[in-house]
């Protein structure tokens, strides 16, 4: 009886280790909030959010891409974020340049089913996909 | 390797967007042998049948390896064979994005129907061309030559500034770095493209310098089209900055003006930046596809008959413009390129 306590223990600590090492897919929000904390403060790790069988791909990996897009010496954030299937709305502010802009992001999951950003658009105008 | 066809039925995807906003992507529906696709990311896994090419991706074909592909907006079919390499890329021209379908090696063939919109480009390393309602095929030498055959419909065909007509039965063959040859008569019989290959070879190792000098002129053209571009992206960059503080200005003081100077003057400032870097990355990577498939492949074809007599006078002058191609690559190319890239 013993021995078999010992056994249940032993293997309930493998699963316990085992659950924390694996790790969980990147859902939506995580994205999202991964790519405007790299918008604020990395811009050359912006690609990393995004989805590498977009057309832009290979143009937008560049630090110098983003840099056009959220000029350095705004703080950026989003408002008002709603999902709705695979696209994400929100309003966009980053000082006088985007006061509540209209910012679509369109979700696609990679093949570790991480989410990753398909394509961006704002106030209308296509910036990746 | 058994050969597999999928018979490619049901509907086709078409997003509904403006085809300016939308690139095609290519759908595989055969493929034989050893078929590569590599994404935009620079990772090459085996093709199958279903996989999407996607804009900025390539088919690499084995000397064993066939495949066939379908436009998912229309009926237009490329058919890629082997020892080939298809790219599917994007360039825009006065603020319009077109997809460009492009043969960067080997023997490419390419079917169009009436698309809805923009047609797609085809072109190799050294030419681009329009297309419509064409059958045509493409082969890219190891010199960088390109051979282009149109069985039906008509192709307008751009390089080194002059453009040439090809309608039905009719080809033409552009050298790297010049304008394209005078067209002649194609019965529409398969160019047998390993022995076209094989007088391009012949061709290349009777004056390597000499073939390394027209790739060298080809890529400078590139070069020079992506240098033009860069001062007028600072001068963007500039007048975005002044802009950007005139927006400042209006929104601290509240004037009502502000929302018209930003979306008329501020937006359309970063929509032209975007536009330009785009397209200085799009000749930089066409630079980077002469330079790994035509130049690369010259070397390795030297390299490999000179190994026992690296002081060959033929050998010598063919580095000695290899390495001016590489230092102009290193110089200007490669500052515009990312680790993804190479």
């Amino acid at each position: 009886m013993k021995r078999a306590l010992l056994i249940i223990a032993a293997i309930a600590a493998l699963y316990l280790v085992m659950s924390c090492a694996i790790v969980k897919p990147v859902t939506i929000d995580e994205c999202i909030s991964n790519f405007m904390s790299d918008v604020n403060n990395d811009h050359s790790s912006v690609y990393k959010n995004l989805s590498t069988s977009s057309v832009k791909y290979a143009q937008a990996v560049p630090a110098a891409y983003w840099d056009i897009v959220f000029p350095p010496g705004y703080s950026y954030a989003l408002s008002g974020q709603s999902t709705a299937g695979s696209t994400v709305t929100a309003s966009l502010s980053g000082g006088s340049l985007y006061p509540g802009s209209n910012i679509v992001f369109t979700m696609t999951q990679n093949l570790d089913k991480d989410y990753v950003i398909s394509s961006i658009t704002i106030a209308s105008i296509s910036y990746f996909n | 390797m058994k050969a597999r066809r999928l018979t490619f039925a049901g509907a086709l995807l078409f997003a509904g967007l403006c085809p300016l906003l939308q690139a095609q992507n290519a759908e595989t529906v055969f493929t034989s042998g050893t078929v590569g696709h590599k994404n935009a990311a620079g990772k090459t896994v085996s093709l199958e049948i279903g996989d999407l090419v996607r804009t900025g991706e390539s088919v690499i074909t084995k000397s064993d390896g066939n495949a066939e592909l379908q436009l998912t907006t229309g009926k237009s079919s490329i058919k890629v064979k082997p020892n080939s390499v298809f790219m599917l890329t994007e360039r825009s021209v006065g603020g319009v994005k077109q997809t460009v379908l492009q043969a960067a090696a080997g023997s490419v063939s390419m079917k169009f129907e009436k698309l809805a919109g923009k047609e797609p480009l085809v072109g190799s390393s050294n030419c681009v061309a329009g297309v419509r309602g064409t059958e045509v095929t493409i082969y890219a030498g190891m010199d960088g030559s390109t051979l282009m055959a149109v069985s039906s419909g008509a192709v307008e065909l751009e390089s080194g500034g002059s453009t040439v007509s090809l309608s039905a039965n009719e080809a033409v063959e552009v050298k790297p770095g010049q304008a394209p040859g005078q067209k002649f008569a194609w019965l529409g019989k398969e160019v047998d493209y390993s022995k076209w290959n094989e007088g391009k070879l012949a061709d290349f190792l009777a004056d390597p310098a000499g073939s390394a000098r027209k790739v060298r002129e080809q890529m400078a053209g590139y070069r020079d089209s992506m240098l033009a571009l860069l001062p007028e992206l600072e001068k963007k960059k500039a007048d975005f900055a002044a802009a950007a503080a005139e927006l400042k200005r209006l929104s601290d003081a509240k004037d009502q003006r502000s929302e018209d100077y930003r979306a008329g003057t501020v937006f359309p400032l970063i929509q032209d930046q975007a536009t330009l870097f785009l397209n200085i990355r799009y000749y930089a990577l066409s630079v980077l596809s002469m330079r790994r498939f035509v130049l690369g492949d010259m070397y390795m074809q030297m390299r490999s008959r000179h190994m026992l007599d690296p002081g060959n006078q033929q050998y010598s002058d063919f580095l000695g413009v290899y390495a001016d191609i590489v230092t102009a690559y290193e110089a200007s190319i490669v500052p515009q390129l990312v680790d993804a890239d190479i």
